[in-house]
């Protein structure tokens, strides 16, 4: 097992599986308090949110449109999944051009505690799964490229065979349509093949976008309907139960279906919607196939099993620690963090065993600056990383990168 | 226009006035007035212990969340709830003078009868038992006759949840005549109705906007809610953000509301339509609206034909041929470079507002106006957007279905036969007058006091002459309550149970709640559980429609409600609200309670829930007209013109004239020789809606700008007093044909030459001592019906003045 799983799951081990999705946990916890029966996570959203608007990030930064125009909206890009790890990569990645605009604007540099780093992770990971509203015109533009009003009416006007999704238009969720769609998708797979008609797919944002139309065919007579906080606790017994288990893998772990906790699927609950609805006829070819019975879910059931795939999904199944030491290598980390202590920066020996996602970040934050500086002296380039990159060189120092550099042995 | 005064000269008078409230003797004077008064009273010193309390403010219909600190049972400071969405912790000085309601001197204190006659009352106080009694004897006869339906419950300023009880109560027992007051909204609401089908009410999202023009809303004085929209103020100057709102006021008069804004534009009275159609003129003519929502969302923009092939005019055509910058500068006195530079400046500006058709907080505006101020609002595209207009979304419960279901006769006003489809408080005097189409045989007046408030209120009392059994629940005698027969004085704000529901122009659901802050000071019982013991007393269907012991029960009934529909949030921070937001926004609910007993007690201790997220672009619900659009060519009002051909001709408009359907300037009057100077009443925020004359606190800071208070005072232009022969401080007489009255001049440049203005509030005859001063505008006033909309209209009253 390696560092950096080794970690996560002894996070795991002390109710990690528990790791609520931030953005269902942080609430819950806070109304649970204390010893409350909620679970463990690695930092309070709602916290992160103060702690985004208190150390001045709303100032140029915006969360789904909320706060400053001058930065990037944080929880809009970049586009896809970000894990922990990930998002230490593209905040180092942008620190030199953020603190270089700060310096301009006179705009101090705020310090954070490793607390208040977690907490504003877990509030970034939420917000950007959450996702928004989508764009309500191209939602009515897909209803007649997707073909849907030839079984749908909206509000009376197209066909008979399915219900008028205006009956949908309360549910604001996008969990709520995972659920009717993936419970229903076998009856409407066998109406098309007998209209003829193909199965849709939808790609980015476009179930948002749908959801997004649909809503606006509500007349006000019903209330909105929300789905409350998921359990992932109740998502990770679901996964087995529900028979997911025996299909897919998870964070490495090798299945006949695609592995749900990689980076390459999608950011939020509604792109994964759209991901589960196309591959719906090919999973229930697969399930019949192999004479595994189609489950059932409920709102809840879907809402916990979701929640568990997106918890799962916040830390990388681990790094590859040979990779870690090339990283390390390419980008020069040991001209400053020379293992024998006489570089600029201090040996990282030290931090065996340490490192989390939420401690690099606090580190770089805090000691960054010093470091651009040191580096813009010895005119050496601020090392970008890839997506990956940042989780191998964790796994490659959690093992005692400096130690096995010092006695000249290739991790 | 040959009048001008800029922010300098504005602050200069204000801070004159400010610096007297300090020094003047007139301020001594009303201070010797208060002492004197309150030499009478005994004044108990406050002792015990300190503590906080919620509580609601009902003195405007804004709603704000009150902290109120008391020292043992006393209350003694009044602030803002800083959790409360409408105020944040803000307050007006109306919220503040709450203390003065409930310590006041002339407060009802018990119940009474009237023993006397009508026009020579001799009130005498009775116990609770014989009041109560004496009603439901009354109401239980009025039943056993068939003659239910002909009691008319009059419910003026209170809180949603009032509303219902009280309406709930009247349909149980037989009567459909529920009346509400008039709302200076109304004319607004009236062009939501006509052009989008929508009977809510209009919001309005004054912080996200980044042009606003508002064509005489007085929302920094009295209009909607004022500490709300001074909150949006604030912020449309929030440099930190990067953020700066332009805001044009255009109004005849420059008043505070004026004063604030980027640029004030003096219109000559009653042509705002003519230069909103003429920004429209600008607007279309330089391609600068949105012409892709004009296409997708509108109707009536382009010459229409319809099923039978007669071809329409359509708004653009109106625009075009009717209102070229030329004509509109020379009937509004606005130059054509003003025109087109605030038309530009709108055009560019996005998301930009139009405000418009009010007069004061119970005066509506006339439809066509307020038609053609929402128009520029179509045009521009600013629609269900942020920073926009949007309709009112109000949490409503089901209201429980009488069993065996009871068929209601018709109302008395019968609003299915006017224009717009809500009953008209004015209507009532001619209503009891006529004795048709039943006669009136009780009126219950809540809340209001439309003698004194409504602009036709001496007819009124005329017709409560007529009324055989007339009950107040007023806290203070006032002119509507000089007419009862019975008098249930109803408990202060911070003596009872207090709610409100979203105020006027609030996007979403709200519900503030808080109980009691102090015992009642006096022996009086607040008016929902007055009208429970009635229904108890009733019994039958009025008590199975409200079986609750206590408007306490009453308003924990809503909070189950609002636990079953899992939705919304209690008042709580900035910080959480925005966490709550963007998890509603997402789909997810994460409540801070989890059982009904959380919720109710967490209301409690936060003032209220609401639901923080508006969801722009429902268009089935915001878009109700017939052609599912929003209507520059109104069909409800075509629909109407084909029922009534009589009273649109008498209106002025043939059998097919599509003005009447379309917003346009109506017809201005002609000043007669004998009356040169236009009188219009004006609303200052101490006195908003008309009430608070009776208050020390807001009296003293009626009228800074010109150094006045206490008392009524005329607006003149200067040129004008000086044409006239008048100087500062004159004694004059304004004299109208309908009557004169004697007041002090006052010169302010702000002042149209043409104009004259009164301020509201002043004149009762009625009631406390410091209320009975001055004089009462509407009584020098002509009322006429707007003859489409049937709202009375008090803007065309021409007046002379001189030297008493």
């Amino acid at each position: 097992m390696t560092a950096t799983a080794a970690t996560a799951r002894s996070l795991r081990t002390a109710g990690l599986l528990g790791l609520l999705l931030a953005f269902v946990a942080g609430p819950w916890l806070l109304a649970q308090g204390p010893g409350g029966g909620g679970y463990f996570i690695p930092g309070d959203a709602k916290a992160g949110m103060k702690t985004f608007f208190d150390k001045g990030c709303v100032r140029c930064h915006a969360v789904l449109g909320e706060g400053g125009k001058r930065a990037p909206d944080l929880a809009r890009a970049p586009s896809g999944h970000l894990s922990a790890a990930d998002l230490v990569g593209a905040m180092w990645n942008h620190a030199p051009q953020m603190w270089e605009k700060m310096r301009q604007e006179k705009v101090p540099s705020p310090a954070f505690t490793e607390s208040e780093m977690s907490n504003l992770f877990a509030f970034l990971y939420s917000v950007r799964s959450m996702g928004e509203p989508g764009d309500a015109e191209r939602g009515r533009q897909l209803l007649f490229e997707k073909r849907c009003l030839e079984c749908h009416a909206v509000a009376g006007q197209g066909g008979r065979a399915g219900p008028d999704l205006r009956d949908w238009a309360s549910f604001r969720n996008p969990v709520s349509w995972i659920q009717a769609m993936w419970n229903h998708a076998p009856a409407m797979q066998a109406l098309m093949r007998e209209r003829g008609l193909p199965w849709p797919e939808f790609q980015g944002n476009e179930v948002a976008d749908l959801i997004a139309y649909i809503r606006t065919q509500t007349t006000g007579t019903r209330r909105h309907v929300y789905l409350q906080p998921a359990s992932p606790e109740a998502g990770r017994v679901l996964f087995r139960r529900k028979g997911c288990a025996a299909c897919h893998g998870l964070r490495g772990t090798t299945g006949r279906a695609p592995d749900l906790g990689t980076r390459a699927l999608p950011r939020t609950v509604s792109q994964f919607a759209g991901l589960m609805w196309n591959h719906s006829p090919a999973m229930w070819a697969s399930m019949q196939a192999a004479n595994v019975p189609r489950p059932q879910f409920s709102n809840k059931e879907m809402a916990d099993l979701i929640a568990y795939l997106f918890a799962e999904r916040y830390f990388e199944a681990s790094g590859h620690p040979q990779r870690g030491a090339r990283v390390f290598e390419v980008k020069g980390c040991g001209s400053c963090h020379a293992p024998d202590g006489r570089g600029a920066g201090p040996p990282l020996a030290s931090w065996q065993g340490r490192i989390t996602p939420m401690a690099l970040a606090t580190a770089l934050w805090n000691h960054g600056p010093v470091m651009l500086e040191q580096m813009r002296e010895q005119e050496m380039p601020w090392p970008l990383f890839q997506p990956g990159e940042m989780v191998d060189l964790m796994e490659f120092l959690n093992r005692g990168a400096g130690a096995t550099r010092a006695q000249g042995k290739r991790p | 226009m040959s009048f001008r005064v800029n922010r300098r000269d504005f602050l200069r008078f204000a801070g004159g006035g400010a610096a007297g409230l300090a020094a003047s003797g007139v301020t001594l004077r009303g201070l010797s007035t208060l002492n004197a008064a309150l030499a009478a009273e005994e004044v108990e010193v406050p002792g015990g212990p300190e503590a906080w309390r919620l509580s609601v403010c009902s003195l405007c219909p804004g709603g704000c969340g009150l902290r109120v600190r008391t020292i043992g049972k006393r209350a003694v400071k009044i602030q803002g709830n800083p959790l409360h969405p409408v105020n944040r912790g803000g307050l007006c000085p109306r919220g503040l003078a709450g203390l003065q309601v409930l310590y006041h001197p002339d407060r009802l204190r018990a119940p009474q009868k009237n023993v006397g006659s009508r026009e020579a009352p001799q009130w005498q106080e009775i116990s609770w038992d014989e009041a109560i009694g004496t009603l439901a004897d009354r109401l239980a006869e009025l039943n056993r006759r068939g003659q239910a339906h002909g009691v008319v419950f009059v419910g003026g300023r209170c809180g949603h949840q009032r509303h219902r009880l009280f309406q709930r109560f009247l349909r149980a027992y037989g009567s459909p005549n529920y009346l509400r007051t008039p709302s200076g909204l109304d004319g607004a609401q009236a062009a939501a109705y006509l052009q989008q089908g929508a009977r809510e009410g209009l919001a309005y999202d004054l912080e996200g906007t980044r042009y606003l023009l508002s064509f005489g809303a007085n929302f920094l004085e009295g209009w909607g809610s004022p500490v709300g929209a001074m909150r949006a103020f604030g912020q449309w100057r929030d440099s930190a953000a990067g953020r700066r709102t332009k805001f044009v006021q255009v109004e005849p008069r420059f008043s505070l509301t004026a004063a604030r804004a980027d640029e004030w534009v003096a219109v000559r009275p009653g042509t705002e339509a003519a230069l909103a159609l003429g920004l429209a003129y600008v607007l279309i003519t330089e391609g600068l609206y949105d012409a892709r929502f004009v296409s997708e969302r509108t109707f009536g923009f382009e010459d229409w034909r319809d099923a039978a092939g007669r071809t329409h005019l359509g708004f653009r055509s109106l625009v075009l041929t009717e209102y070229r910058l030329n004509l509109v500068a020379a009937l509004t006195q606005v130059p054509v470079e003003t025109i087109l530079r605030l038309a530009r400046e709108f055009g560019r500006s996005r998301p930009g507002l139009a405000l418009g058709g009010h007069h004061a907080s119970t005066l509506p505006g006339d439809p066509y106006t307020a038609m053609a101020v929402h128009s520029l609002n179509a045009l521009m595209g600013s629609l269900e957007t942020p920073g926009g207009v949007l309709v009112r979304a109000e949490f409503e419960a089901e209201e429980p279905r009488p069993s065996p279901v009871r068929r209601l006769p018709p109302h008395l006003l019968d609003p299915d036969d006017t224009l717009l489809p809500w009953a008209d408080l004015t209507r009532l005097p001619e209503a009891i007058l006529a004795g048709k189409p039943y006669a009136v045989e009780a009126v219950l007046v809540h809340g209001a006091d439309p003698v004194f408030s409504l602009p036709n209120g001496e007819q009124l009392a005329l017709a409560l002459q007529r009324v055989p059994f007339v009950v107040s629940f007023a806290s203070f005698l006032d002119e509507t309550t000089a007419q009862a027969d019975l008098i249930l004085p109803d408990h202060t704000d911070l003596e009872k149970w207090q709610e409100a529901g979203s105020p006027p122009t609030f996007p979403v659901p709200l519900q503030s709640l808080s109980p009691p802050v102090v015992e009642p000071v006096h022996q009086t019982r607040d008016a929902a559980d007055v009208v429970l013991a009635l229904a108890h007393t009733l019994g039958g269907e009025v008590a199975a429609a409200l079986p609750q012991g206590s408007f306490q029960e009453f308003v924990r009934r809503q909070v189950e409600e609002i636990f079953a529909a899992q939705t919304g949030y209690t008042f709580t921070t900035s910080l959480e609200e925005t966490w709550n937001r963007l998890l509603e926004r997402s789909g997810w609910w994460a409540p801070t309670y989890s059982t009904v007993e959380q919720l109710w007690e967490q209301i409690q201790e936060r003032g209220g829930w609401w639901e923080p997220n508006y969801y722009y672009g429902e268009w089935k619900r915001v878009l109700r007209t017939p052609s599912r659009r929003f209507e520059f060519y109104s069909q409800a009002l075509a629909r109407w013109a084909a029922q009534h051909v009589d009273q649109a001709r008498a209106a002025g408009f043939e059998p097919g004239d599509d003005h009447l359907c379309l917003p346009h300037q109506p017809p201005l009057p002609e000043s007669p020789a004998e009356f040169p100077l236009l009188l219009l009443p004006v609303e200052v925020l101490p006195l908003a809606g008309g009430d608070g004359a009776h208050l020390p606190y807001l009296e003293q800071i009626a009228g800074p700008h010109v150094f006045e208070q206490w008392e009524s005072w005329l607006e003149i232009n200067p040129r004008t007093a000086g044409e006239l022969g008048l100087v500062e401080g004159d004694r004059v007489w304004v004299e109208s044909p309908r009557g004169r009255a004697q007041v002090r001049l006052r010169l302010y440049p702000g002042v149209h030459p043409a104009v004259v203005h009164l301020p509201l509030g002043y004149g009762r005859t009625q009631g406390s001592r410091w209320g009975r001063r001055g004089v009462n505008p509407l009584g020098l006033l002509e009322s006429q019906r707007e003859p489409v909309s049937g709202h009375l209209q008090i803007t065309r009253t021409y007046v002379r003045v001189y030297r008493s």
